[in-house]
Parts: C-alpha cells; structure tokens; sequence
C-alpha cells in the first residue's frame, strides 16, 4: 500500500505540487443491534481507498479514489493538482505550513481481545441478555442494544520524507430503556447515551460493562421516572456526571478552540467561535481549579481521539486548552499554525476515511481531576441537582449560549440524595459557566468518555473524539427552562 | 482490480460524468454478486458516484475536494434470518467474500419471526420514472465551480463583506437487484451553492440545491445573502416574548424536518413518535398539508426504496390533522396497512422513513 501511496505523491510533485501527501485507509466495521428480543442491525462492511492532498499553484486540492492500480492512483493524483489549480483562481494568497520533521514510524493501539475475531453469535447473546432483562421490567416498552467495532489500518506518505503505518481497533456499546406512559417518554442509557461508551480497546471494554448486570437498574429507573417530580425552574447548584460533564466539554470547550472555526473556515456551515485571537493567554475561561487539555497521546487513555499521528504526519501531542482557568490554546493544523504565528501544528488533524479532507478535529478535550469523591461533592452540597446522561444538546454557532437535557436527575437537600426529578434540563453561558465551577471529583473517578458522532466539514464527515472528566458542581446555573410549561 | 477499470474510468479534469458506470454494467455486476451467493435470497444493492465540492471562506478557496466510490452491499436471507455485508472492492474475490459474510452473518442469529421473503417484480409494480440526470452537472469540472466562486469572492471583497460557502457537483447511480428478479436503478446528478455573507456583526445566508447545475444562480443568491447581512447590521436584543415570527422557507423546512421520524409506522408501534395517540386528532392549524413525494419536482432521491419498492406519494398531514404514515413491507404487516414504498435497507431496527417532506404552499403573498 505504501507503494500506491508513493506513486500517488509522486505523480503529483511531477504535475507541479510543492507538497503532497496521500493516506491510503483500509477500515472494517462491524455493527450489531437488537430490539425488543430481536436482532436488529447485523452487519459488517469494508472500505479500502487513497486520498491525497497536494498544494499546487500555492492552493490546495484533494482527490480520492478505491481504485487502487498505477494507473487509478495516478489519475487521483493529477486530479488533485488539477482541482489545486482551479484553487488558485481564487487564491489570496499561497498556502504556508508550520514546519514539522518527516516521520517514519509504525503505531498500533493496544487492546486485548479483537473483536472481529469474536464470534457474533457471542456477541449478539451479550446484547440479547441485556435486552431480556430490561424487558422483564414492567412498563418498558422498548428495550434496544447495540455494539460497534472499528478497524483501521492506514499507510502515510508525504513528500516530506514522512510514512507512517498505524493500526486502531475501537469498540463500543450501551443499552437503551425506553418507557411511555400517558403522553410522555422516559428513557435511561447506559454507560452512556447515544450508542452507549466507545473507546480504542478490544472486546474487553464490551465485557467489562456488564450490559445484563445494569440492565434491570437502567430500565427501572426509565419507568420509575413517570413518577418523579419534574425538574423545577430557577437558578440553582448544579452538579454533572462524568458523562454528561464530557459532552460539555466537547461542545462549549472542544468545538470553539478549534482553529479552523475560530478563522472563519467554518463559517457557512459548523459555524464560528467566540474564541477570537486576541482572547488567547487573556480570558479567563473557567474558575482557577478548571484545567483542560487537548491530549491524543496513549499516556492519556485510549480516547476515541488517541493516536500516533495525526492525517499530516505530526506525532501526538498534548496542547494545555485552559490552565487553572486561563485559556492558553487552540486546536491547531500545520496551515492554522502557520497562520496565526505558531511555531508548531498541534497535531489535531484527522480525516474519517480516505475520501474525505483531513481537518481539524477534537482528540480528547478533556478536563483534569480535582480531588474528593463524587460521595463527598454530595455531601458538601446543600442544596442542588445532580444530573446525569445526555439526553439533548443545543448550542449556537459561535459556541457560547447551550442548552442542554439529561435523562434523569435528583435533588439534593442538605448533603443528601432525596427524590428523583425528571426532565431536568439546564442552560448557559460557556465563560459564565465554567468560571462557576467549584469543585472537581479526583482521578478515582475520572473517566475518559467516547463520542464516536461529531459532526464537521463538508461534505460532512463523522468523527470520534475523546473526553475525560470526574464529577463537578457548578452554582448558579439557571435550570429547567427547557421544560417549564 | 480488473473488472473494476472496465466500469470506471478517471480524467485529470475531474468531470462527475466521466466515472460513473452504465445501467447495463451495474446490472452485470449485480448479476454477478447474486450468482456468488449462496444463501435462500440474496439482495444486491450497488452505488457508484462522483462528487465535487469546492469550499470558500475568507473571500478564497480554502477547501477544494473530489471523490469517486463505489460499493456493493449484499444482504443474504437464509431460513428466516437475514444480515448484510458491504465492501467497496468489485474483484471477484472481494464480490465473493461479500456474499459469504452477509451468509455467514446471518446464519450465526436466532430466527427473526418478522422476516418476509424478499419481494418479487410482480409485488414491486413499476416505479414512475423520474428524470433528474443533467449531463450539465456532471460535466462540471473543478475550474467551472472555482471560476464561479472566484467572481463571487470578488464582488464581497467590493462590498467589504466576507463571504463562506459550497459549490458542490456530481452524480451518482444506483442499482438494486435481488435473486427474485427485482431490478431497480436510478441516476441522478446533483448541485448545490450556499453561500453565508458576513458583514462586521451581521450575516445573510443563502442556498439552492438542483439536479440541473444551470438552475443554481450564485450571483443572485450572493447577491440576497449580502442584502441580508446588510438589512441585519447592528442588531440588538430583544426580550424574551410571545410575537409574530416570519420564517423563510430553509427555517420552515428545518423545523418540519424534525418530524420526519415520527411519521414512520415502526416509530409508532415502537411508541415513540410525537403522533402516538395523535393521529386523526387536530395537532397543527388547518392550513398545514404535509405530503411525502418523490415525484415532486423540487424534490431528489430514487423513485424506489431499500428493498426496491416504487415508493407512493403519501398525505402525511391534511388541514393539520395527522393522517398518513409510511410503511415498510414489514411494518405494513404488522399494523394492517399497505407498502408505501419508504423501508430503509435491511436489517434495521427503524423500519422506514418518509424521505421527500413537502409542505404545500398556501394562498398568502409576504
């Protein structure tokens, strides 16, 4: 494959690119899912292609094809150079690369068990167990399961000198209890909404959720909530879960640093960010104990955003986002860098498949331990609500108002759970809530969440990102308007 | 790799028109997927396309990409079980390996009580035939789109404006074949400009989606995106307050889109469709009519559905009352009612989709 690769850049350097680079990517995915009993989705797919990316006439172009012969690569490789001209029709000016040394280099994730080699009819006995069981609850009406894998092997080159051989194997799963009652839907996930919790390990990660063991708790929880209190409105102490703290993360910390957004690239579609320039190593983004990193290195966990390389050859690194409050880094590409005087890409840069631009995307955003227990934020609580898995999110496009809902919550009175509340819900400003935030769980229970479905680009592509995060409380948050009648 | 450079064939000029392979060689490879296959049915569905996208921000092309694909998607049934392989490598091999993992897939599972038999020719009936190929799009080519958005960046940098957006062109062809004869194909060309004007602390936005590249007038809709942004400078708070909103057609899509889900049979049996308990009951103003139609001719997809299916025009909403849902071959069997033409491919856990939303136009002037 490094062979195609190599013909590919090098047919474009003969066509006139003053820079190449070409990712040949060759992913296997298998998906799995059941409902109600029943088998839902089984299948299994597979994708091998080439892309590359040339700068040629001081403009970019990018082409991709599955053809992968001499002849297939090198016709990709002169439409690239072809379509980089065409660029150029409306350049302003050339397209400049912060430097980086040319890696060789060969990277694989750990993991224990693959799961390709698991059988499915293991795998499906998994998922229907679990289903089983939340059916046995009364007042489920609808019980879904479902797991995920991903393989991808993928061979760099770069006119640089840079070729680079990288294997990540991702898993994934959760279980969804749905109830309706009356007019309404309830509804409790686990480990975590939206296709469950997903990193880069084996079936290992699968079988250490215990998918049946939770599932009676997550489908009693779902019914019982019919019966809670709704979540009342006003402004209160509000206290998040690991997950639903790392989906705050990724959308009102992730999302606005980075730098593609941030210098308009985004504008008509993702949208911008209110993290203009001149707020770099001057906002205060967050309370002093808030501490974020954007961290794709494996001594950070293996993250949906974990890797060796990013998609421009830059080996992975940790960029401090907000340190003890202060904003002190964007998300960063070779061509952004460059762009704003940086001597260094972050290394943030990642394409979903071969046909697709690599671009900047999140690694894993994630915010840092504090210390205590989530036992003791409780207990140090007197009056507040806990809330706990995503279950809707909103935003604007400058990244700074969101709204958010979790599936379920509870109130706290005097250091003590005392009922459940339903349709919690609660709102903010990004800087406004971050400098709110008083106390950060330590690393006992930090954990480092997957979201294997954000959106960017166009033609969109679909990317897993990672997040880490321990329970934290935050006051003065206004809450329950979404729900307030 | 063979018989893959017999079907497909790449030009530096980078037109959609030049890779996309014939009905007649669509309908040889999917013969050759079904005569691989080993199970009880098998199903084949093959998409091939060509896709352009030229990208601007900052007055200048920042983003300028293009893509060729294939893929071959097998789903195998074999006593009462079904499951699906895909792979987007067409040698011999690769067909074969596909059509043995959907077999192997589905063998490996308990049996699936609602499975039908896949359906025949004389069930599908005949699709109405929709006409939304234009060599014109396909035929567009890297410089065509750049020199357009070239003279548009131009004209904002005059205006002191910062424009952002797409000029996508491409197509694509569809095929669908299945061991009891059905043979379903579509091709399509598609375009699409949008464009967002940005002007110091305000912003116009426009778009238009077409078949026909000729019918995108990125001037004019430049030109709305930057009166917009104009008619929106300074811009100040308002209360929050129950008042009389306008919305333009984009919004007014963007909102009955989210609804799209519920109108689907599965989402009601499955009680989670907002119409559960609903339907027959007035829960919109009477002069809201919502159809699903394929046929409409602002409308674009493939006049058949994921087991090849023509799909229906169906009456979703009449005079604000919920009426209408679609139904997959399966859903349809289990809620009494009849095909609609709108199942997504098997196996899936969500049945069917209305996928063509039109809501009718009424009788006001702005």
């Amino acid at each position: 494959m490094f062979n195609l690769a190599q013909i590919a850049i090098e047919t474009a350097r003969r066509r006139g690119a003053s820079y190449a680079d070409a990712r040949v990517m060759d992913i296997r995915s298998r998906e799995l899912s059941t409902k109600n009993g029943e088998v839902g989705a089984l299948n299994e797919a597979e994708s091998l292609g080439l892309g590359i990316r040339v700068i040629a006439a001081g403009a970019w172009g990018f082409a991709s094809t599955d053809r992968l012969t001499q002849e297939g690569v090198s016709a990709c490789a002169a439409r690239a150079v072809a379509i980089a001209r065409a660029s150029a029709l409306a350049k302003l000016k050339d397209v400049m690369l912060a430097p980086e040394a040319p890696a060789v280099d060969t990277w694989q994730n750990p993991f224990v068990k693959d799961p390709f080699r698991i059988p499915v009819e293991r795998q499906l006995d998994l998922l229907l167990a679990a289903d089983a069981e939340m059916r046995r609850v009364k007042g489920v009406t609808l019980a879904e399961t479902s797991m995920a894998f991903r393989r991808i092997e993928q061979f760099y080159v770069s006119t640089e000198g840079s070729r680079i051989h990288q294997v990540k194997v991702q898993s994934g799963a959760g279980i969804v209890a749905t109830s309706f009652a009356g007019d309404e839907i309830q509804k409790r996930s686990y480990p975590n909404s939206f296709g469950g919790q997903h990193t880069l390990e084996g079936y290992e990660l699968v079988e250490s959720f215990d998918l049946a063991g939770h599932a009676p708790r997550v489908a009693e929880e779902a019914v019982a909530l019919h019966s809670a209190t709704q979540c009342p409105e006003g402004t209160r102490t509000l206290l998040l879960d690991s997950a639903q703290l790392g989906l705050q993360i990724h959308e009102s910390v992730g999302h606005p640093i980075e730098l593609d957004r941030v210098l308009g690239m985004e504008a008509n579609y993702a949208g911008m960010s209110f993290l203009t320039l001149e707020k770099l190593r001057t906002l205060r983004y967050g309370s002093e104990i808030v501490n974020v990193v954007a961290d794709a290195r494996l001594t950070h966990g293996p993250g949906l955003g974990t890797f060796g390389y990013d998609d421009e050859g830059v080996p992975a690194r940790c960029t401090p986002i907000i340190s003890n409050g202060l904003f002190t880094g964007y998300l960063s590409s070779r061509e952004t860098a460059a762009l704003v005087g940086e001597k260094q890409s972050g290394g943030t840069v990642r394409a979903e498949s071969w046909n697709r631009l690599p671009m900047i995307r999140m690694t894993n955003v994630s915010l840092l331990p504090g210390k205590g227990s989530s036992a003791d934020l409780v207990a140090g609580t007197d009056d507040g609500i806990w809330m706990e898995t995503n279950r809707s999110w909103s935003i604007d496009d400058h990244r700074y108002h969101f709204q958010f809902s979790t599936e379920i919550a509870w109130e706290i009175k005097g250091g003590k759970r005392v009922r459940m509340l339903k349709n919690p819900s609660y709102s903010g400003i990004t800087t406004e809530f971050w400098n709110s935030c008083d106390a950060i769980c330590g690393p006992q229970e930090w954990k480092l969440w997957g979201t294997p479905n954000c959106g960017k680009g166009q033609p969109q592509q679909v990317m897993g990102t990672g997040h880490g995060a321990s329970p934290a409380r935050f006051r003065n948050v206004r809450i329950g308007a979404a729900f307030a009648k | 790799m063979k018989a893959r450079s017999k079907i497909r064939r790449t030009t530096a000029a980078g037109a959609a028109a030049d890779a996309l392979p014939s009905q007649a060689e669509l309908r040889r490879l999917a013969a050759r997927v079904l005569a691989l296959s080993e199970a009880d049915e098998t199903e084949v569905t093959i998409e091939a396309e060509s896709e352009a996208l030229t990208r601007f921000a900052n007055n200048t092309i920042h983003q300028n990409v293009a893509e060729e694909g294939l893929m071959i998607s097998v789903r195998a049934v074999v006593d009462g079980r079904t499951a699906r392989a895909t792979t987007n490598k067409s040698d011999e091999e690769s067909l074969k390996r596909a059509a043995q993992a959907a077999l192997e897939l589905a063998r490996h599972q308990p049996k699936q009580p609602g499975l039908l038999p896949m359906a025949g020719p004389a069930a599908r009936g005949a699709a109405k035939p929709v006409r939304r190929y234009f060599e014109a799009t396909a035929a567009a080519t890297p410089a065509d789109r750049a020199r357009v958005v070239a003279a548009l960046c131009k004209e904002a940098q005059r205006g002191k404006h910062t424009a952002a957006g797409i000029f996508s062109t491409g197509a694509h062809a569809l095929a669908l074949a299945n061991s009891r004869g059905v043979f379903a194909y579509h091709t399509q060309s598609r375009a699409q400009f949008s464009i967002t004007a940005m002007d110091g602390d305000s912003s116009g936005w426009a778009k238009a989606t077409s078949p026909d590249v000729r019918e995108i007038d990125a001037e004019t809709l430049a030109r709305r995106a930057m009166e917009k942004a104009a008619l929106s400078r300074q811009p100040r708070e308002i209360p929050p307050a129950r008042m009389t909103v306008i919305l333009e057609p984009a919004a007014v899509l963007d909102l009955a889109g989210f609804l799209f889900y519920d109108f689907a049979g599965t989402s009601v049996l499955d009680h989670r469709s907002c119409f559960n308990e609903r339907m027959g009951k007035q829960v919109f103003g009477k002069n809201i009519q919502l159809w699903d139609d394929v046929y409409h001719p602002l409308q674009t997809g493939a006049p058949f559905d994921g087991e090849g299916q023509p799909r229906q025009r169906v009456r979703l909403v009449e005079s604000g009352v919920p009426k209408g849902l679609v139904y997959s071959r399966a859903t349809a069997k289990k809620m009494k009612a009849r095909p609609t033409g709108h199942g997504l491919p098997l196996p899936n856990e969500w049945g069917e989709a209305p996928m063509n939303l039109v809501l009718e136009g009424g009788d006001s002037s702005l």
